[in-house]
């Protein structure tokens, strides 16, 4: 403890000093620049001015620079005031008020307004106008007003007088010229700037200077002119550039003011100047936490429209561990049935980090959909790991005669000490609208009913990885054509300053109104709204599913001519036709049909990559029709006599079996009359 | 799930195969290899009921023919039960196997019958 600390003491002089003290020297010319324009504007008393920009280049030094710059800003003061009014004396306790507003300011909005972040959340903005601009430059008022009057260069009797138009001068600087230099300081959040970007900057620079002349220079009360032109800067550039529009206009319109012009001219000097400021510093607080909502906004919007493109991204080009990591965990696709749309969404916290939350969807073989969602505890490449061998086990286990339940004891078997995670499984029957879960420890699924109405599917057993409980129970939930499934990860329902109840209905709020839009517009909503804005603070994984109904009238179906698709037709020509008139032995003879025919249809194109075959079904008024065509032109036709066979097969099960070949492939049409009064 | 399921159980020295669920180009020969692998040498012969099967093709019913002749060659008696109830019913008609010696309508007569035959 003592070597270390005598060590670092030892080495802290060698090595900081030179650029320490070149760092100070700078702040305080800048520093002294500024309070020098600052007094140039002084009318009420030589050492008060309205306007005092320094403010808010302290509060920024001491914040971006850290607390051991205040040498700078004290040196900086002291040397403005000393050569322009006052004395020795009086200089020094300025520039210690001057210097200790800095200190407390930038050490509150630290610990409680986002430190130099302060800027990109709108609760942090209100929250530092208060603390640095309302709060602490009180203290260089009092401060430096005092001095003065004890020094005899301010009359008792003007000490409010002199007092308030100080502490509105800081106040502005802080909220005026603060903002500027963080922003700009720090990394742009918005991307990089285009052409396009960079000609609507030039743009709304050169309306800012317009109106500004326009407002300042007449003599007509519109002030409020300027709130359009910033707010079109927060709505359409952002935080850093409506800072900065602040700045300009700030200065046009102290220009103007100062000329006797606009609507903030009236009486004296000064007057008119903390007219202008107090009317500036309204619209820093106006502007700046809103071209911060923006700014999140926009964020959290990017973050989800580049999710999807980054993962395909990610199956193209190999970038290191944790994209090869990434990729195999997530599915590339996501299962295609008609009837069902599913969209799912992966929200990285940290852009590169790999996390550990993670989902999957699949069709078993006898056609129910299996959705997963987990989240591993902790973070990168280990978790990265158990979610891989958690996600490989269930596409192991998915299509075994396994269900729910026993696929989860077996992946909880899979946990090695020390590894834990929660994991949500369901299994959805298209056919029968049924769905059955289980839930290890992870949050409930939300249940959306086509009215809108939300419940969360609840029931839910201990974490993989425990030892304590090995049987997990399984829930079933009857579902309704319509509905939508939402699974998800903690990430989108946990906020900081929130409990989770408050997470549950912010998400069950959003799905309301995501509930008519497309899948993947829908998802996109729901998380944005649940999130309010804000950028998330954990990774989110989320996968929304709505389950519609067939349409009576037709369904149609491209597959890859493989034999597993031979499942899939079935699947879904079983869902079209459930609610026609159709006997259980009927059914099954038309099923058995199509089976033919498509299964010519597979064989046909076996071995070729990329082939697909199609099945087209109408019903028009009760006369079913059923196409399957395949694309053969690559082949020349099989042997008749086999074919042969199989479409006599299909002339005994259905009314009529039309068959059309040409160069581009075989289409075989298969008709079945149900209209009432007809014998097959 | 799985596509179909296999279950089988000794009677008497029979084995019974219970095939349910569908049975098409992409899961027969699988299941014909695990209803092949059901009946042991020792086994007199075996009884494939088809009751609680939902679907099954054309290439399906081929490929069960196949483990019958297999079978057959091992000297096992391997016979099908169809009730005429089921829905797949129709295709053994088609096919004109629903009245061959080797399909029956219940497990019991399928049973007396490879009884009776040794």
């Amino acid at each position: 403890m003592v070597s270390s600390m005598v060590s670092s003491a030892s080495q802290r002089p060698t090595v900081a000093p030179a650029r320490a003290v070149v760092t100070i020297l700078a702040l305080a010319g800048v520093y002294f620049i500024a309070a020098k324009l600052g007094l140039r504007l002084a009318f009420l008393n030589a050492s008060a001015s309205a306007v005092w920009p320094p403010t808010g280049i302290a509060i920024a030094a001491l914040m971006l620079l850290g607390p051991r710059v205040w040498p700078g800003i004290f040196l900086g003061a002291f040397a403005a005031n000393v050569t322009t009014a006052g004395t020795f004396a009086t200089s020094l306790g300025i520039a210690a008020g001057n210097t200790l507003e800095g200190i407390v300011a930038a050490s509150l909005v630290a610990r409680h307004a986002g430190g130099v972040r302060a800027f990109e959340r709108a609760p942090n903005v209100f929250r530092y106008a208060l603390l640095a601009a309302v709060l602490s430059t009180t203290i260089s008022a009092t401060v430096g007003v005092t001095s003065l009057a004890l020094g005899g260069f301010a009359r008792w009797s003007e000490y409010g007088a002199v007092w308030f138009t100080w502490w509105l001068g800081d106040a502005a600087g802080a909220l005026i010229v603060a903002p500027l230099l963080l922003l700009w300081a720090r990394p742009s959040p918005s991307g990089r700037w285009d052409r396009a970007r960079l000609i609507e900057a030039a743009l709304v620079g050169l309306t800012t200077v317009a109106v500004g002349n326009v407002v300042f220079a007449g003599d007509l009360p519109i002030g409020f002119l300027t709130v359009p032109v910033l707010a079109w800067t927060a709505f359409r550039l952002g935080p850093r550039e409506t800072a900065a529009g602040i700045v300009l206009l700030s200065i046009v319109a102290i220009w103007r003011t100062l000329q006797g012009t606009g609507p903030f001219a009236v009486g004296s000097e000064n007057t008119s100047l903390l007219l202008l400021q107090a009317f500036m510093g309204t619209m820093a607080l106006l502007n700046l936490p809103l071209a911060a909502v923006v700014a999140e906004w926009r964020e959290v919007t990017r973050l989800l429209r580049e999710s999807e493109a980054r993962f395909r991204e990610l199956n193209h080009h190999e970038r290191g561990t944790a994209a090869i990591l990434q990729r195999s965990l997530l599915p590339r696709a996501l299962p295609e049935i008609p009837g069902v749309e599913a969209a799912a969404r992966y929200l990285p916290a940290e852009p590169e980090a790999v996390g550990g939350d993670w989902y999957d969807a699949l069709v078993r073989p006898d056609g129910e959909l299996a959705l997963a969602i987990g989240d591993v505890s902790g973070r990168g490449a280990e978790a990265a790991a158990i979610m891989g061998k958690l996600r490989n086990s269930l596409r192991a286990y998915a299509p075994e005669g396994l269900d729910p339940a026993r696929i989860l004891q077996r992946l909880n078997e899979a946990m090695e000490p020390g590894e834990m995670a929660t994991l949500l499984l369901m299994v959805v029957n298209l056919l029968a609208w049924k769905g059955r879960y289980v839930n290890a420890g992870h949050p409930p699924a939300l249940l959306v009913g086509p009215e809108g109405s939300a419940k969360y599917l609840e029931g839910s057993g201990l974490p993989l990885g425990t030892t304590l409980n090995r049987r997990y129970e399984e829930q079933a939930v009857d579902l309704t054509a319509g509905s939508t499934l939402i699974l998800y990860t903690d990430g989108l329902i946990e906020q900081r300053d929130a409990s989770l109840e408050a997470g549950l209905a912010r998400l069950e709020a959003s799905s309301h109104e995501a509930r008519g839009a497309a899948a993947g517009e829908a998802i996109e909503e729901v998380v944005l709204r649940t999130l309010g804005g804000r950028a998330p603070r954990d990774d989110i994984a989320v996968l929304l599913v709505r389950m519609s109904e067939l349409p009576v009238h037709r369904v149609a179906l491209r597959l890859p001519a493989v034999p597993a698709s031979l499942g899939e037709v079935r699947h879904t020509l079983r869902r079209w036709l459930a609610p026609k008139p159709l006997s259980e032995g009927d059914l099954s003879t038309l099923l058995i049909a199509v089976g033919e025919a498509a299964t010519n249809a597979v064989e046909h194109a076996y071995g070729l990559a990329d082939a697909v075959f199609s099945v087209e079904a109408t019903d028009e008024s009760g006369l079913l029709t059923i196409t399957v065509s395949d694309r053969g032109a690559w082949r020349p036709p099989r042997a008749l006599e086999h074919r042969g066979r199989g479409f006599q097969i299909m002339r005994g099960l259905v009314d009529d079996v039309d068959v059309q070949t040409t160069e581009r492939g075989t289409s075989v049409r298969l008709t079945r009359n149900t209209r009432a009064g007809v014998a097959p | 799930m799985e596509l179909a399921k296999v279950a089988a159980s000794l009677e008497d020295g029979l084995i019974i195969a219970s095939l349910s669920g569908e049975i098409d180009l992409s899961n027969a020969a699988d299941i014909a290899e695990r209803l092949y692998r059901a009946v042991p040498h020792s086994a007199q012969g075996v009884v494939i009921d088809l009751s609680d099967l939902r679907y099954i093709d054309s290439r399906g019913i081929h490929v069960l023919l196949q483990v019958l002749e297999r079978l057959d060659v091992r000297q096992q008696d391997a016979r099908l039960v169809l009730p005429e109830e089921s829905p797949l019913f129709r295709l053994f008609v088609i096919l004109s196997i629903d009245k061959s010696p080797g399909v029956h309508r219940t497990v019991e007569q399928a049973a007396e019958r490879i009884r009776t035959q040794t």
